[in-house]
């Protein structure tokens, strides 16, 4: 039964799930071997959840950064748009 | 509605008369007769088309108390009456009407027997009493419940039409069904008058009932199976249940039109016993159902007084059923099994059979499955075949399902993160957490980085601020080239002694700078955002390049080739306040990781180059792309 992955081999999600390994912060440092898929979803997740966060952390920086420098100026925009990435 | 209720009585009289007539027995009659007379009394408030059993007959009274008799006789006519008195809704009449005029006059005896109870049922007033007296009496009719349901279950006489109540619309069709029943059912001996009403004795009118129902199955079937004009639904659960629906019907309208109180639970053990009967429709073909719907009816008659026929009591029961739906086919079920042992042998039959039907449908089903399942597993185990062997891939099978639970509720889990992510295939799954992931670093990259350079006051003027760029920390970064005033702040950035600064930015304006350091880096206000991009592509080749220019400002600056970002290693105080606001470019320095530090900068840069070119059309592109290559090629090379 789990060899009816007949499109999606296990190969590649275990390659995806490399991939996946080596975006995550000292994941590579972490077992060669993969950490077990379960493991290694959570990771990412935590880690997405700790970017999200930090980008929200950034952007309330960079708006209040922004109310102290000249809207017009050419630093707001490049902030503005920060903040609308 | 007094008045009423002596038109009843006369007719009630009448019914009583027949009764007596058809009836073998004058107990019966005479119940009726006493009956009638409270039935009078009943004369339901609420207009209820009631199927007036009368003798021999099933009266149907609409609600403008008329006296509908059918053929079935008196009894029904005085029934009717009373419905029309019981239902004040009008949409029994019309099924009350039919009932009558179905009912056959061959009911007459049959309907005399179940005249007596019938007419208890009419009457409101009596109904209380009556119903207390009827259902013990009667076996099955359960006034007191038909009572309570009131109109309502009057209604159910109603054929409304638009009986969306499958009960009532059973009901209905059920009267309709009494009333072909009476039709048909010449043959049921009157043994309603067995009914002993006053005593309980429901003996008499179980066996009316009974025979009854047996002629009435016919009847009801045809009851059934035709739609009254009144748009009586057809009972095709009942084929005896027609039967005893009539008698019960006629029981139950009164009841329910008078909204009489009387003992719910008798209600419902007719509700029951009718539901009973109504699944056990199919019992009531046979000829034992008989019994046994009687029986349970009885059950509910058994309240009232433990008539062993429970055929009134069915008939109340199947007008409560009614009434009530399907509903109560489990609180009958329940209601039943309390009775004889017949009748809950009976009953339990029948409820058994609902309940199987309603509950284990929805839960069963499932649970099945899983047991299926289950079983499933176990038979692996079960072959026995090589019992270690199946059991250790049985475990294995158990944990390797449980491991693929696990990975998928994780897979989930991302994909909830993932914004607008709609695939659900794991491996498109995971290509967009990689892409998500990604994306995620980046803007958190440029954003710690945009957060850095405007933190840094004067950071970006275009005007080249040198002041601002004196700052030691940005000292680091006068090397880093004049044009590149966001890689000044990138280069603060990576200053930040914070191993997981982007060491990019500010590395890569310093190679730019060859003057002092300070103004060096003071001209970084004016680098370009893509200039900066540059340098941050090359953070860790440039920063050895840099460094060597570094050096100018900061020969402390940690930029070590091999560890650009220890910043922090700079003039602490200086580069401490950039620090401070430099960017975090944490995660790039966590992506990088172990690896140096300027392929991960690398990585960043270009995403980030793009950025910072979205970011800063106007900015000057001094990128020294030369320079900054050429520095990448040298820290390359190094």
């Amino acid at each position: 039964m789990s060899s009816r992955r007949s499109r999606i081999t296990e190969d590649e999600i275990n390659e995806l799930i490399s991939k996946l390994q080596s975006l995550l912060p000292e994941s590579r440092r972490r077992s060669v071997g993969r950490a077990s898929a379960a493991k290694l979803l959570k990771e990412t997740c935590n880690y997405i959840k700790s970017l999200h966060r930090e980008v929200d952390d950034l952007s309330d920086r960079l708006s209040g950064l922004m109310a102290t420098m000249d809207t017009n100026s050419a630093e707001a925009e490049i902030v503005r748009s920060l903040l609308q990435s | 509605m007094g008045s009423n209720f002596r038109d009843l009585a006369s007719p009630l009289s009448e019914v009583h008369h027949t009764a007596k007539k058809g009836k073998s027995e004058s107990s019966c009659s005479n119940k009726m007769t006493n009956y009638s007379s409270d039935l009078s009394s009943f004369m339901p408030e609420h207009e209820l088309v009631e199927l007036l059993w009368e003798n021999g007959q099933i009266v149907m009274q609409g609600q403008s108390n008329r006296t509908k008799k059918s053929s079935l006789g008196t009894e029904f006519a005085f029934d009717g009456r009373l419905e029309e008195k019981f239902g004040q809704n009008g949409g029994i009449d019309s099924a009350a009407h039919d009932l009558p005029s179905a009912v056959p006059s061959s009911m007459n005896d049959q309907e005399e027997d179940a005249a007596p109870w019938l007419n208890y049922a009419i009457d409101d007033s009596i109904q209380n009493d009556y119903c207390s007296e009827f259902f013990s009496d009667l076996t099955g009719v359960h006034m007191p419940s038909l009572s309570d349901t009131n109109n309502k279950d009057s209604q159910i006489f109603r054929s409304s039409p638009g009986a969306s109540d499958p009960c009532r619309s059973r009901f209905n069709s059920s009267v309709n069904m009494s009333q072909q029943c009476h039709n048909l059912s010449e043959n049921i001996k009157p043994r309603v008058q067995d009914v002993d009403i006053n005593g309980g004795n429901s003996n008499r009118f179980g066996d009316l009932n009974s025979t009854r129902f047996q002629k009435q199955d016919a009847c009801v079937q045809r009851a059934l199976g035709q739609s009254n004009s009144a748009g009586l639904m057809n009972f095709p659960h009942f084929s005896r249940a027609a039967a005893l629906v009539k008698a019960n019907v006629n029981g139950i309208d009164r009841l329910k039109s008078h909204e009489k109180s009387c003992t719910v639970s008798s209600t419902c053990t007719v509700d029951s016993t009718v539901v009973e009967s109504r699944n056990g429709s199919e019992s009531l073909n046979r000829a034992k159902v008989d019994d046994t719907e009687p029986v349970q009816n009885s059950t509910v008659v058994d309240r009232m007084g433990s008539s062993p026929n429970g055929q009134a009591s069915n008939m109340a029961a199947e007008r409560k059923e009614f009434e009530k739906g399907t509903e109560t086919l489990v609180a009958s079920s329940s209601v039943c099994s309390g009775y004889d042992a017949v009748a809950t042998s009976n009953d339990p039959k029948h409820k058994s059979k609902k309940r199987a039907r309603k509950g284990e449908e929805s839960g069963e089903e499932s649970d099945n499955t899983e047991e299926e399942l289950v079983a499933v597993k176990k038979p692996s185990s079960g072959r026995v075949s090589s019992g270690k062997r199946s059991r250790a891939a049985e475990v294995h099978n158990l944990s390797e399902r449980r491991r693929r639970d696990r990975i998928n509720e994780k897979m989930k889990a991302l994909q909830e993160l993932i914004p607008n992510c709609t695939k659900v295939d794991k491996a498109s799954l995971l290509d967009e957490a990689i892409e998500y992931l990604k994306t995620l670093q980046l803007q958190v990259q440029l954003m710690s980085m945009g957060n850095g350079l405007f933190m840094t006051p004067m950071m970006f003027p275009a005007g080249m601020n040198l002041q601002h760029l004196r700052v030691p920390p940005i000292s680091h970064l006068s090397p880093l080239g004049v044009g590149m005033g966001m890689g000044m702040g990138m280069g603060m950035i990576g200053m930040n002694g914070s191993p997981g600064l982007i060491p990019v930015p500010p590395l890569m304006p310093v190679t730019q700078f060859s003057g002092p350091s300070v103004p060096g880096v003071a001209r970084f206000h004016g680098i370009p955002p893509s200039s900066n991009i540059h340098s941050l592509g090359i953070p860790r080749q440039s920063l050895p390049v840099l460094f060597p220019r570094a050096s100018l400002f900061n020969p402390q600056a940690g930029f070590s080739p091999q560890n650009p970002l220890k910043v922090s290693d700079k003039d602490p105080s200086s580069s401490n306040n950039q620090q401070q606001q430099c960017i975090n470019l944490e995660d790039i320095e966590n992506a990088a990781t172990k690896e140096p530090k300027g392929q991960v900068l690398q990585a960043v840069c270009p995403p980030v180059l793009k950025e910072s070119k979205e970011l800063n059309g106007r900015r000057n592109e001094t990128v020294r792309p030369d320079a900054s290559g050429s520095k990448a090629t040298e820290t390359r090379a190094a």
